[in-house]
């Protein structure tokens, strides 16, 4: 196929190169033809069989009482009114966009500290790396660390009770009112370095006469960093945000697992950590289906809200 | 005049202090990086008495005890092979697929590419929690349940929609439509192109995926947790170190060094996976 296609080519070339050949030869010879299929065809089949064909496949089997293995009846909406009549799923629901709250933290910690040390920092280079530590450590084996840091009776409350406060020791990961606070600054802890190093290399390609232009008129460090620094990487400020949401959503599992299993009651678990519960605990695995497909329907709502904002905030940029 | 000749004296004296300031500010931040790696290494080496005088204090004593412990308990020699086994399936998987897709989205521009380019990069978004249900009950109603190679493919697959993006991004930027026409008017076909230039071209994005991919196939849990489960003999370090907890023989000592023992790998490409995301998102985002 390949060898047929390139020789009738080539003969082709030669028969009539006066007439309209540059164009489509060029065309032709960047796209490789037909047999540059077989480039793509791994990615193709290896994401259709483990991605979407199980995705589809899941959303078929949240219509069943499905018992792997064994016999699956249809039961039609059942799955999704029980879930939408227990008081559980709710709470995990509200759990996902209480963690969504740490979004501002997570997006702004890091622009302001990049913003920070692009200049003037001895040594900026040595403080990124050390930021960016917890991005190569498992967030499973790094959610163990934290869980011992933060017991009731570990090094951080005996040093709060060793400098008399007393009063802000407390068991953090069994109680409720703390348990999803500490798990936003702990995914602030994770994320940081991240951030920071995608916002620097962002700022390094701004022209830096726009920085010296500002400062000769007197702008000061926060003018700078909203007026200039912020607009001017926009992209990557948004494109952190995409991956920050998707990671609240879809990869928080390991961190609840290990943290918090979670606990207390459901107050700290997250959509994913509920699912792997049903299907891999306890055996519910048509109401884990249905989870699975609310979880994607949620997904597909936020990205479309986000898409909905940042279309509504270029409408105005671009108008004023 | 007077006064343009003050300024400069006074800017430089203002940035003088605002120099040491963020620098105060950076080494702040970067305490709660460093102090729960030091309480993890202090834990994880210091002798039981001494860490129950105080858990959070100055260790006063040294001992390999409970790594040695840790190592023999919870097995983790076997699990950081394991671990090594499952990564280098999924790096495999993952690079030489990220690298041939990436390569034919720069080549190939015709109508329909981007959109397919963006259905499979938005594989990314896809919840992998419901996607491993399916694949769960396929691998056990095959038999393979505990089987590292096929947990590999899994977590390299996973990291894919990444991947291929990743490479097709950073070969916009670094491959020019000339270098791709003269290196197939030579008469050299779209494979020979893509071995000759493609490859070499994107060593740089490869590398940065290799990276990632053994990064996070190395701190997976819940890939582990359900295809491996069944199968202590197949537990990964994150498994068998988060494992340990549940049991009442090891001591929090104990879990300290297993945890210990399985973050220290990763460090072997901290520096690579660093320099990949700097160039991959930075520059990206900006061009």
């Amino acid at each position: 196929m390949t060898a047929t296609t390139t020789a009738t080519d080539r003969r082709g070339r030669g028969d009539r190169s006066g007439e309209r050949r540059p164009r489509p030869r060029f065309r032709g010879g960047l796209g490789g033809g037909p047999a540059a299929m077989l480039l793509i065809l791994p990615v193709i089949v290896l994401e259709v069989l483990v991605l979407f064909i199980p995705l589809l496949y899941i959303a078929y089997r949240s219509f069943f009482d499905w018992q792997p293995g064994g016999e699956s009846t249809p039961n039609g909406v059942d799955n999704y009114i029980d879930l939408f009549t227990q008081s559980e799923f709710w709470q995990v629901v509200g759990n996902q966009f209480f963690y969504l709250l740490g979004l501002p933290v997570w997006v702004i910690a890091p622009l302001i500290v990049s913003f920070m040390l692009r200049e003037k920092v001895a040594g900026s280079g040595f403080f990124r790396s050390v930021y960016f530590l917890p991005a190569v450590m498992s967030p499973a084996v790094v959610a163990l660390l934290f869980r011992a840091l933060l017991s009731a009776d570990g090094p951080i409350n005996s040093m709060l009770r060793g400098v008399g406060l007393d009063f802000l020791a407390k068991s953090w990961l069994s109680d409720e009112t703390t348990v999803k606070p500490v798990i936003i600054i702990l995914v602030l802890w994770a994320g940081f370095g991240t951030g920071v190093l995608i916002f620097s290399s962002a700022l390094s390609a701004v022209p830096k006469h726009l920085f010296e232009a500002a400062r000769l008129d007197g702008v000061g460090f926060w003018g700078e960093f909203w007026h200039i620094a912020v607009p001017s990487i926009r992209n990557a400020v948004v494109l952190w945000m995409i991956f920050q949401v998707i990671s609240i959503f879809l990869f928080m599992f390991s961190w609840v697992y290990v943290l918090t299993r979670g606990g207390p009651g459901l107050s700290s678990a997250t959509m994913d950590f509920l699912i792997y519960q049903q299907f891999m605990k306890f055996g519910f695995y048509g109401t884990a289906a249905a989870q699975s497909v609310v979880l994607v329907l949620l997904i597909i709502t936020v990205a479309g809200i986000g898409g909905l904002v940042t279309r509504l905030l270029n409408g105005k940029k671009a108008a004023a | 005049m007077s006064g343009v000749a003050v300024s400069p004296a006074r800017r430089q004296n203002s940035t003088g202090r605002r120099l040491t300031l963020r620098t105060v500010i950076a080494v702040l931040i970067a305490v709660p990086f460093i102090v729960p790696f030091l309480f993890l290494i202090a834990t994880a080496t210091r002798e039981h008495g001494d860490y129950l005088d105080s858990p959070g204090g100055w260790p006063r004593s040294f001992t390999l005890d409970h790594i040695v412990d840790a190592w023999q308990q919870a097995d983790l020699g076997r699990a950081l092979v394991n671990t090594l086994l499952m990564c280098l399936v999924a790096c495999l998987v993952c690079a030489s697929t990220s690298l041939a897709g990436g390569y034919f989205f720069r080549i190939n521009q015709a109508r329909w590419t981007g959109p397919a380019r963006m259905l499979l990069g938005a594989g990314y978004a896809i919840p992998m929690v419901a996607w491993l249900i399916p694949v769960f009950v396929i691998v056990a109603q095959a038999g393979w349940t505990g089987n590292i190679y096929v947990a590999g493919v899994v977590n390299g697959v996973s990291s894919l929609p990444f991947g291929f993006f990743f490479v097709h991004t950073f070969l916009k930027q670094s491959l020019t439509d000339e270098v791709i026409e003269a290196a197939t008017l030579d008469g050299a076909g779209v494979f020979r192109a893509f071995w000759n230039i493609g490859i070499p071209m994107a060593l740089p994005a490869i590398s940065a995926v290799l990276a990632l991919t053994f990064v996070w196939s190395f701190g997976d849990l819940l890939v582990a947790a359900t295809l491996l489960q069944s199968n202590t003999d197949a537990y990964t370090l994150p498994l068998a170190a988060t494992t340990l907890t549940t049991r009442e023989d090891v001591n929090l000592q104990g879990q300290a060094a297993a945890a210990l023992v399985s973050l220290l790998p990763t460090l072997v490409v901290f520096a690579v996976a660093q320099k990949a995301l700097k160039q991959g998102f930075g520059g990206g985002s900006e061009k």
